[in-house]
């Protein structure tokens, strides 16, 4: 009867681990397709910044300092 | 990454102070004074060396060990301005989903590296694309 229930339950477990993974992934990618206008006031030219303006790679990092 | 990529990459920062970090938001603000007289990374490289003991004090003592024109960057500490401006910040990392720091974006996206080796290539894949994007441009 144990036996019987693992069986049940870890693939359920599998899937729903699977599917928070997945959602939070689509999740993430809709965030950064769809930001809204008072987050896209953000303007990234006037954060602090070194290398190259032209450079194709731009890597942005949330920091904090304590 | 910039040493490796001179002139592939950029670096930007953005502030997340965390709410649970007493002194987080003031070390943004003081960072972003000290910008304003042009020595913004030198501040931030103090920051992080004093990041266990953060507090008003500090945050003068370095600015003048930094050489700061000190009348200046206490007007600058109460900048809403810069406030403002950090903020943005908070409010664009917000709407991302950052919880913790450092939370990275490549190119707009967050990045799930967790280690310097996973960040290197998911920025080479990001750099294999723009070129490939530049070529495909090029031909058309």
């Amino acid at each position: 009867m144990q036996r019987k229930n693992i069986i049940i339950i870890l693939p359920l477990v599998f899937a729903l681990g699977l599917s928070l993974i997945l959602l939070d992934s689509v999740s993430a990618q809709w965030r950064t397709q769809n930001i809204p206008s008072s987050a896209k006031d953000t303007d990234l030219s006037l954060s602090p910044s070194k290398g190259s303006d032209d450079a194709p790679v731009e890597i942005a990092v949330f920091s904090c300092f304590e | 990454m910039l040493e490796k990529y001179p002139d592939q990459v950029k670096l930007i920062f953005l502030s997340f102070p965390l709410r649970n970090h007493r002194f987080a938001k003031k070390a943004a603000i003081a960072a972003f004074a000290a910008k304003k007289q042009g020595k913004f990374w030198e501040y931030h490289d103090r920051l992080f060396e004093n990041v266990d003991s953060l507090n008003d004090q500090k945050f003068l003592q370095i600015a003048r060990e930094l050489n700061l024109d000190m009348e200046r960057f206490e007007k600058d500490m109460n900048d809403l301005k810069i406030v403002a401006r950090i903020n943005q910040d908070i409010r664009l990392g917000g709407y991302l989903g950052v919880r913790a720091t450092p939370t990275v974006l490549i190119n707009g996206s967050v990045s799930r590296a967790r280690t310097p080796e996973a960040l290197q290539s998911d920025v080479e894949r990001e750099l294999e694309r723009a070129k490939k994007e530049v070529n495909r441009k090029g031909k058309g």
